[in-house]
């Protein structure tokens, strides 16, 4: 009776602390989850920045650059196919990442080549607008840069967490998934830098 | 006498050696990491500027400090001045460097981040200027302010290797832009001067335009026949046709407006024989019948036609007698031809007067 009482109470115990793990385990996950989504829609923000910001810099260019037309409508193109795209933050898959990826950087595929072809109109380098719009878009291009760190560090920290023993096991009951890192290639990489 | 020249030779063996040890520390300190770089400012409170290779005069590093020291106690941006050879390889850009450096101390204050930091590389290959600016300070120091004082200010100075007056002229820039006395931040007047010109131009043309109008209008207003309202409001044409002339923009819009308006241009004639609407017009320029003389009106004959049925009427309307502008021409008051080009053909020398007083129908 007694030795009855002692198992079930031990069962009773040993319930209880279970309920607490997966209790502060779903916690925990769903918190680190939440701090990905909100990285996730600083780094679109800073993405949705530059979309602007590029709007701007392709009517500056314009009244100085007419011969440039093809360069200006394929950054154009480019923009709008970007801004088209966007990622639901309740849902980062890898392949919708991927894809919102793919048209940033064709955007500054585009974009370089815009300010290559710049270097050749000394009365535009000159102008304080276009200085401006230029000092912009590179802050922008290190904002998307730092939030896109920021980002995968919150994805990291997510992903270890759901991996360790024994959490993987309440994860995969509770059916958090892995997360995917955005890996998209260094913003505008090539934009000339001012040299001195 | 030996060992003395022995221990000189000694003394300088260790000297040498040392002075190749410090160069050898300089080259491998010459590329620096973030931990590596010296927080002046901890050491020492009233200092902001970190050179640890000396790269800027002392007078230089004095007056930034004192400077970014006021600039600190004012509140408006506490800032960090770092010049540095070359940094790590392991950092993507000094950009990135600079926010790493940045987050690292945590310039600026903890609830305002009001922080600054001006990096600054010398070495050959990787001279860059770098602001780095707080959440609080980029809503004033904007990237695109940030990057118009590098260019405009700064870099001239910056490329002759002046980089004392480039960082002080960067700070003073800076410094301007807080208090909204940069001249970046000057909006530049909306319009040239030659933009105005053609403005008051295009706008003074059609208040002159409406002016004329308003007076044709209160002449027609003098009668009730709509003949002589007719003549009336044609023997103003000469004045019109210069205006038009002269302000032929505004006079364009002005005639936009009346198509638009659906605004008759004369007052719409009908014809007594055949009833038809509006079809009577004027058909040739008003003929001088009588002159007129001092102290006596002359007379001018109006020739309508129904453009329907061509039905004539013909209009006797006094006109008043004009003293001769020129003293050749004696007494006429009739020049022919001097805007005759217009479609408008007024034959009327400009700026008649008069009209009023009596008409007769006839």
């Amino acid at each position: 009776m007694s030795n009855r009482m002692v198992s079930l109470f031990f069962l009773f115990l040993f319930l209880l602390l279970l309920g607490a793990f997966v209790w502060g385990t779903y916690n925990r996950l769903v918190k680190r989850e939440e701090a990905v989504k909100e990285a996730w829609s600083q780094v679109e923000n800073q993405y949705q920045r530059r979309a602007d910001l590029v709007m701007n810099l392709v009517e500056t260019v314009k009244g100085y650059a007419e011969h440039e037309r093809e360069t200006l409508s394929r950054v154009v193109e480019a923009r709008a196919e970007a801004t088209r795209m966007t990622v639901d933050a309740e849902n980062l898959d890898a392949e919708s990442l991927e894809a919102f990826g793919k048209a940033q950087e064709e955007l500054s595929a585009t974009l370089s080549r815009l300010m290559m072809v710049i270097e050749q109109y000394p009365d535009l380098k000159a102008n304080e607008n276009f200085i401006m719009l230029q000092g912009q878009l590179e802050g922008t291009e290190n904002r998307i840069a730092f939030e896109r760190k920021e980002f995968n560090e919150r994805v990291n920290r997510y992903n270890v967490c759901r991996r360790r023993f024994p959490r993987n096991l309440v994860a995969r009951l509770l059916g958090f998934k892995r997360q995917p890192y955005f890996e998209a290639g260094s913003g505008m990489g090539t934009v000339p830098e001012v040299q001195f | 006498m030996k060992t003395s020249t022995l221990k000189c030779i000694g003394v300088k063996c260790i000297g040498v050696f040392s002075l190749l040890f410090i160069v050898a520390g300089l080259q491998a300190q010459n590329r620096y990491r973030v931990e590596d770089v010296p927080n002046v400012q901890l050491q020492d409170y009233t200092r902001y500027v970190s050179d640890p290779e000396n790269a800027l005069d002392m007078a230089d590093v004095m007056w930034l400090d004192e400077r970014l020291a006021q600039l600190r106690d004012s509140l408006i941006v506490e800032t960090a001045i770092v010049v540095l050879p070359a940094i790590d390889r392991q950092y993507g850009s000094a950009k990135e460097f600079a926010t790493e450096l940045f987050n690292s101390w945590g310039i600026g204050d903890r609830e305002s981040h009001n922080g600054l930091l001006i990096l600054l590389l010398t070495a050959d290959g990787e001279r860059e200027i770098v602001f780095e600016t707080g959440y609080g300070t980029e809503k004033v120091l904007t990237d695109g302010f940030c990057k118009l004082i590098q260019v405009q200010k700064m870099v001239p100075f910056l490329k002759e290797g002046a980089y004392g007056e480039g960082l002080i002229v960067g700070v003073e820039e800076v410094e301007k832009i807080f208090n909204g006395t940069s001249e970046f931040q000057v909006k530049k007047p909306l319009l040239s001067n030659n933009e105005k010109l053609a403005l008051i131009w295009l706008v003074g043309g059609l208040i002159i335009i409406f002016i004329v109008e308003w007076i044709r209008k209160k002449r027609i207003a003098g009668s009730d026949d709509p003949f002589v309202k007719a003549a009336n409001y044609e023997s103003l044409s000469g004045i019109g046709c210069l205006i038009a002339t002269l302000f032929f923009p505004s006079y364009f819009l002005y005639m936009l407006y009346k198509e638009f308006a659906k605004k008759g241009d004369m007052p719409r004639l009908n014809c007594e024989k055949c009833g038809a609407k509006g079809k009577v017009v004027l058909k040739h320029k008003p003929q001088v019948v009588q002159r007129a003389i001092p102290g006596q009106d002359g007379m001018k004959q109006y020739h309508f036609i129904c453009k329907a049925c061509n039905h004539g009427y013909k209009m006797l309307i006094p006109y008043k007698y004009k003293t001769p502008q020129t003293s050749s021409s004696g007494g006429g008051s009739y020049s022919s031809g001097s805007s005759s080009s217009s479609s408008r053909g007024g034959s009327w020398g400009g700026g008649r007067s008069g009209g009023g007083g009596a008409s007769t129908k006839f």
